[in-house]
């Protein structure tokens, strides 16, 4: 056991998927990559603690992000709603930033407008205060 | 035509008659006088030049004679040529020939034959010795003078005639001949002398073998015995009972009858001509004179022109004498007309004034009583007419007072019938337009049970208008609603009176759900009290699905669009970062002017995709309170770098009297960014941008426009490049870009401006701009200083 912090990344684009986990072991995460929700729901019931799950909208499979969220988030999912949720997007609509947010995202992020280091920074600043509180 | 013409053109015309038949009379006689007159010239003159020839002949002969005569010849002759006396006589003989010749210049030569033809003494010393005994001068002369026409001498190359005389001794024996030689040139000239007849008067002499003697007027000289005559004159000249006639009388008595000796024939030109002849007996000759026959006649012509010339001076003096007697005639009948026209035009008044003593003037007089006359029957006849006129006049009256009574009434009548049409036309295409419009009307009581229902009732929800009728209104389609709902329905039309409008969601017959846009209207009397209620939907799922799926091919595609964008991003970002090894300077160069492009390509995206949701209308504008100040310090922060890299003096100006402001932070925010980055972007190193917000009054001038309400007004100044005249209407346009814009940064989508304009038109705002080109721009903003427009949509622009 490290002190690496684990987070858990969905995202359907293999390429980017790549980024994501290398940026992220880079900067001291441990990196466990899903492309689907049922993967990822999978992933959240076997691993013993994720810091952290950056999740993208549209994902392989018949489910999306919405879906995942809304999972996460209930009140009787007592593992995973207490994870930070980042959404990383292209898919900037107000309302469904709104819908994010109103389900429980700690940000949203648009991502052909942010670099990675950035979503990294604050991903660790919350983490940081989080630890803090 | 008028009496003065009618006389000047019989006087005129019978003089003319009159003129031409003494012409022709006169011109008939005279002609024929003038030819008679002409034959008569021709013949005398013919006859006088045949005279002239035979004198001539008849002295030549004499000479010829005398000369013979002389004894010296015959001493001559007698010697024998061997005598010593000889030589004497013959150089006396010769002294004499030359003599001879010197005295007559037609004489040419001249010299003497022996009995034997041989020619013994001569002018011409070379003919001496030679033999002349088969000559006509030596043969034909042996007994008395002869004279040989003119023929062609080859010893003298000349045209001559001889005259020869024989010379005998006291008892008649032939001693020998005397020969003179002459030159006919002679008779040239008493044939050539002219005699006034004509240009074409020819006189000429032919031989017995009708060829010519003297030259031709017509052809050349070379005529003389080489062209023949053969014409009537000269067949008739050598005519043997003329020959003789002429031979033993001479011509006197022939001249007593020209007529016979005249001709009209043609020449040897074959031209017409009048000719005579005359046979001359002493050389068989023929004389012929002629004239061409148009040259005679040309003489007629003359005449007809000057009979011509007499005639018209002729007419003249007629017409003027014409017109001096017509006038005459006609001034009192002009009087007489001028009378009467006046009389006719109402002058009963009027007098002629012809004092003739003939019959025009005892007609003036009848003319003038009886003008009098109908003066008088006139006057009477009208008094008449006025009376009755003044009858007919009362008449007229009482019919038509009658008349308008009755119009009076019929007219109500129609008034009443129209109005009545007109209602029931206009009730009729009221109910019409109601039954068929394509919006479901519905009519309801106060208490909301239906009366009426429209065609669309049906065709929107199924039910039939009489299903719904006596019903409580939407009983039958409504889906049921939260009770506030209804309340605030009621409220706004029973309570306010006012039309209430809304998206409702309904259900049809069949239990498909439908969304519909609801207006419902009180209707009114005049006491304000509610009649019933009109409420109006119209089906609008159609334009709904079509909306949603518009929106989700926008939120697809951005998303779509960004994917790849990420990816290069960060990736970039990655090799930037040295993530996968350390990169060198150039590297390191080249990547970021990757990032860069794809940062334009974000941004690209992000703008389009703002267009193509104010496009579709889908953007939403939600107004909150906000510090607007706050919001363009914000905005100039983050352009400083730029500020600052370019030297820019900046100049900010804010109005006290701002308090928080109805905005839509988002869209508010983009109309401050977009206009103050162009300021900064277009314009040059140290140059100056000026930030200006304050709100207005109403009526207060801001930028060229009068303020129509208080406003919160921005402006952003730049003394940039500005924006090209023929430009400026376009400036607005989607993906318009400027050409001096183009041209100085290359960066820019041609969208910010369009977005903004739309924003703001959409906000309740207005937006315009004033530039020069080459000096800077300043563009305008007013919102009302009540905030922003809400609107309603199905997204947010980002």
């Amino acid at each position: 056991m490290n002190n690496n912090k684990v987070i858990l990344v969905l995202e359907d684009e293999r390429p980017l998927l790549e980024a994501i986990r290398l940026k992220l072991e880079k900067n001291g995460f441990e990196v466990v990559t899903a492309r689907t929700v049922e993967q990822a729901k999978q992933y959240t019931e076997e691993i013993d603690h994720i810091d952290a799950i950056w999740l993208d909208h549209y994902l392989m499979g018949k489910e999306n992000g919405l879906d995942f969220i809304a999972w996460c988030k209930e009140e009787d999912n007592a593992k995973c709603k207490e994870i930070p949720i980042f959404v990383v997007s292209n898919t900037a609509s107000s309302e469904k930033v709104s819908t994010y947010m109103s389900l429980g995202a700690k940000k949203y992020f648009i991502k052909s407008n942010h670099r990675l280091d950035e979503i990294i920074k604050e991903i660790m600043e919350t983490l940081l205060t989080k630890v803090i509180i | 035509m008028k009496i003065r013409n009618k006389i000047n053109i019989s006087f005129i015309g019978s003089f003319i008659i009159i003129s031409l038949l003494i012409g022709l009379v006169v011109g008939i006689y005279t002609t024929n006088l003038a030819k008679k007159d002409a034959f008569s010239y021709l013949h005398s003159s013919n006859r006088a030049r045949a005279e002239h020839i035979r004198t001539f002949l008849q002295d030549q002969e004499k000479i010829s004679v005398i000369l013979a005569a002389a004894s010296v010849y015959r001493d001559l002759l007698k010697e024998p040529i061997d005598s010593k006396n000889y030589h004497i006589i013959k150089t006396k003989i010769d002294k004499r020939l030359i003599r001879t010749i010197e005295a007559d210049p037609q004489i040419f030569e001249t010299f003497i034959l022996d009995s034997n033809g041989k020619v013994v003494a001569s002018s011409n010393k070379i003919e001496e010795g030679k033999d002349k005994s088969q000559d006509d001068y030596f043969i034909f002369a042996k007994d008395k003078t002869y004279i040989k026409d003119v023929y062609y001498s080859k010893t003298t190359n000349k045209f001559n005639y001889t005259i020869s005389t024989p010379v005998k001794d006291d008892t008649g024996v032939l001693l020998g001949v005397s020969v003179l030689r002459y030159l006919p040139e002679n008779f040239f000239n008493i044939v050539k002398s002219e005699n006034g007849l004509g240009d074409t008067e020819e006189n000429f002499l032919i031989n017995k073998d009708k060829f010519f003697v003297t030259p031709s007027l017509f052809l050349s000289e070379d005529v003389i015995l080489k062209e023949k005559v053969e014409t009537k004159n000269a067949n008739d000249c050598f005519d043997p009972k003329e020959v003789e006639y002429i031979k033993d009388n001479g011509y006197s008595k022939i001249t007593e009858n020209i007529g016979s000796q005249i001709l009209e024939s043609k020449d040897y030109r074959n031209v017409d001509v009048i000719a005579t002849h005359a046979y001359i007996p002493d050389t068989g000759w023929c004389l012929i004179t002629k004239v061409d026959k148009s040259d005679l006649l040309s003489f007629r012509s003359k005449l007809i022109w000057s009979l011509l010339l007499v005639l018209s001076i002729s007419i003249l003096i007629f017409i003027l004498i014409g017109i001096i007697i017509s006038k005459k005639i006609t001034n009192p009948i002009k009087l007489l007309k001028l009378g009467a026209e006046k009389i006719k035009k109402g002058d009963l008044d009027y007098k002629v004034d012809v004092n003739t003593q003939d019959e025009l003037g005892e007609l003036s007089d009848v003319f003038n009583n009886m003008s009098q006359a109908v003066k008088q029957s006139k006057s009477e006849i009208e008094k008449k007419v006025e009376e009755q006129t003044k009858q007919i006049n009362e008449k007229v009256k009482e019919f038509e007072d009658q008349n308008k009574a009755i119009l009076n009434i019929l007219e109500d009548v129609e008034r009443e019938k129209s109005k009545v049409e007109g209602l029931a036309n206009d009730l009729e295409k009221f109910k019409l337009a109601v039954d068929n419009a394509s919006d479901q009307v519905v009519i309801t009581d106060v208490e909301g049970i239906v009366v009426y229902g429209n065609k669309a009732l049906e065709r929107i929800t199924g039910f039939k208008p009489e299903e719904a009728m006596g019903k409580k209104a939407g009983v039958l389609w409504k889906v049921p609603m939260p009770i506030e709902y209804y309340q605030n329905l009621w409220d706004i039309i029973k309570t306010q009176k006012k039309v209430f409008i809304s998206e409702i969601q309904n259900k049809r017959k069949n239990g498909e759900l439908y969304i519909a846009n609801i207006s419902i209207s009180p209707v009114l009397d005049d006491k304000n009290d509610i009649l019933y209620f009109v409420a109006i939907e119209h089906d609008i799922t159609k334009e709904k699905e079509i909306d949603k799926a518009k929106t989700e091919f926008v939120s697809l595609a951005s998303h779509q669009l960004r994917t790849p964008l990420s990816s290069i991003n960060w990736y970039t970002e990655m090799l930037l970062a040295g993530d996968a090894g350390i990169i060198n300077e150039e590297q390191k160069k080249y990547l970021e002017e990757v990032a860069i492009g794809n940062k334009r390509m974000v941004d690209l995206v992000d703008s389009l995709l703002n267009v193509s949701r104010l496009d579709l209308g889908t953007f939403v504008i939600e107004p909150e309170k906000t510090d607007v100040l706050e919001m363009i310090k914000s905005v100039v922060n983050e352009l400083n770098p730029q500020i600052k890299n370019k030297n820019l003096k900046l100049e900010e100006s804010y109005g006290e009297n701002i308090k928080e402001f109805e905005a839509d932070q988002k869209l508010l925010r983009m109309v401050f960014q977009n206009l103050l980055s162009n300021a900064v972007k277009y314009t040059g190193e140290g140059g100056s941008v000026k930030v200006n917000i304050s709100i207005l009054d109403k009526d207060h001038l801001f930028g060229g426009k009068v303020l129509d309400k208080k406003s919160l007004a921005f402006s952003v100044s730049d003394s940039g490049i500005g924006i090209p005249e023929n430009q400026k209407d376009k400036m607005f346009l989607k993906l318009f870009r400027a050409d001096n814009a183009r041209e100085s940064e290359t960066e820019g989508t041609g969208l910010g401006l369009y977005i903004i304009k739309s924003i703001i038109d959409q906000s309740g705002g207005m937006v315009w701009f004033d530039s020069e080109e080459g000096k800077g721009s300043t563009f305008y903003v007013v919102f009302p200083e009540t905030g922003m427009k809400k609107k309603e949509g199905t997204r947010k622009l980002d």
